[in-house]
């Protein structure tokens, strides 16, 4: 049984969670046990400042699987296109976290002009030890009450934004796990600086065809094509037809399956 | 005007059925759904076209329905279509489009439009008023307070220009239904 933690909204994200866990079952043999980290089930969280509404909740999921064995933590704004098995069996040579390093992420002025000033692991695909995480997160009381930026003082525990340390508990994943609006995240286009919009930049960035990608995330809170209630900026278009056929073709399955009857009398 | 609804219809429907209901500014509370939209934020510069199939499937013929409604030509553009289901706790803000008209393709229910011959600002303070009760407001008759102020009542089947000079507002009810358009003048 592959345990997997889903960080999602109430409501506002259903038409994407659907198409999550059908793409999730679709793509693998094995049993996986799918648990919806929502707000209603934690509602004495500190969530003041988290830019979505499931920020911290990813940092619960040690504590949810007892500090034992191994965990697969994702967003709800994501597609999986592989066997979500290949992932979980990857070995962490002894690691605390699995994930994918985000070549663009600008890491803010105090690393201008060094080596790490664009360049982050990024924490929305996490295969987790849950031991060695728990005891690198702490307690639950930790979590729930932590402030906005929560990540940093973990990652900052880590060694990070310098690569080379974080290395040491971090197992550094195949791009394609986390494939940001379909692109290889992984990969730093030269010439670029530090004040370029990171929307801008990553048009700069290999775009991996349909079946390069094994797990996609919609990362564009205004191109999400389900555009939930929560997103402050304007709708905009995603800029990958290939991908908007695909997508549009799984929530045509998805309602085959959650409407059956209507389409059978169809 | 009378458009085609079966063509609407085809598209209203598909949209209702697997479209995720969205917020539009226009109607608080209400069910939208963005189809096309050539009002990018400026760092943008793709239209926002859904790529929802049946919207791919019907919107050239869409387009052409809303130009012989409309009456423009290719030269004008047709700028936004969004899809608005209201229940009973939606409503609609005042609406004026400068330098465009804004139309209603009425789908379901004869919601009744305020309109004024003022701009914005001069408007408002009529949107308010009762539109079912044409005894206490003498909508539109000379030389009355209300001169300026004129309600539609609308058909299903039928779309409703309201010109750059004009401001706006629904008073849906719970069951109506209706594509809004933006094109140029």
């Amino acid at each position: 049984m592959i345990p997997i933690f889903i960080g999602t909204s109430d409501y506002e994200d259903s038409w994407i969670e659907r198409i999550l866990a059908y793409t999730l079952l679709k793509n693998t043999q094995e049993k996986i046990n799918i648990t919806w980290l929502r707000p209603k089930y934690f509602p004495d969280w500190n969530k003041v400042g988290w830019g979505t509404p499931f920020t911290n909740f990813r940092y619960a999921v040690p504590h949810l699987m007892n500090y034992k064995g191994k965990a697969i933590y994702m967003d709800s704004d994501q597609i999986n296109f592989r066997n979500i098995a290949h992932l979980y069996e990857t070995d962490l040579e002894g690691r605390t976290f699995g994930l994918v390093w985000d070549a663009l992420m600008w890491n803010g002025a105090k690393w201008r002009d060094t080596p790490h000033e664009r360049g982050f692991f990024c924490d929305s695909v996490m295969l987790i030890d849950c031991e060695k995480a728990g005891k690198l997160i702490g307690g639950i009381d930790k979590v729930k009450n932590a402030k906005y930026g929560f990540k940093m003082d973990i990652f900052d525990k880590l060694g990070c934004p310098d690569k080379s340390k974080g290395l040491e508990q971090i197992l550094q994943l195949n791009p394609r796990w986390n494939s940001f609006e379909g692109n290889n995240t992984s990969f730093l286009p030269k010439g670029i600086t530090d004040e370029e919009d990171y929307r801008y930049i990553q048009d700069l960035q290999p775009r991996l065809p349909p079946d390069e990608i094994w797990h996609l995330h919609l990362t564009g809170l205004s191109s999400q094509m389900w555009h939930p209630t929560y997103n402050p900026w304007a709708k905009t278009h995603f800029n990958r037809e290939d991908l908007l056929e695909i997508i549009w073709e799984l929530n045509r399955q998805v309602n085959m399956i959650t409407k059956r009857e209507e389409f059978l009398n169809d | 005007m009378k458009f085609d609804l079966e063509l609407f219809e085809k598209l209203s429907k598909a949209v209702l059925y697997y479209m995720p209901k969205q917020l539009n500014w226009r109607c608080p509370r209400a069910s939208s759904y963005l189809l096309y939209d050539l009002d990018t934020p400026k760092q943008i510069n793709t239209a926002y076209n859904t790529g929802f199939p049946k919207w791919r499937e019907l919107r050239n013929e869409i387009f052409k329905e809303i130009r012989r409604v409309e009456d423009i030509d290719e030269s004008k553009r047709i700028i936004k279509i969004i899809l608005f289901k209201h229940n009973n706790r939606s409503f609609c803000i005042p609406n004026h489009e400068d330098a465009r008209k804004h139309t209603y393709f009425i789908m379901k229910a004869s919601p009744k439009i305020l309109i004024s011959k003022l701009p914005m600002e001069k408007s408002i303070k009529h949107m308010a008023m009762p539109e079912d009760d044409y005894n206490l407001i003498p909508f539109g008759r000379k030389g009355s307070a209300w001169k300026n102020v004129h309600l539609q009542r609308t058909e299903i089947g039928s779309a409703y220009s309201i010109g750059t000079e004009w401001t706006s507002i629904m008073f849906p009810t719970e069951d109506t239904l209706y594509f809004y358009v933006e094109t140029d003048l």
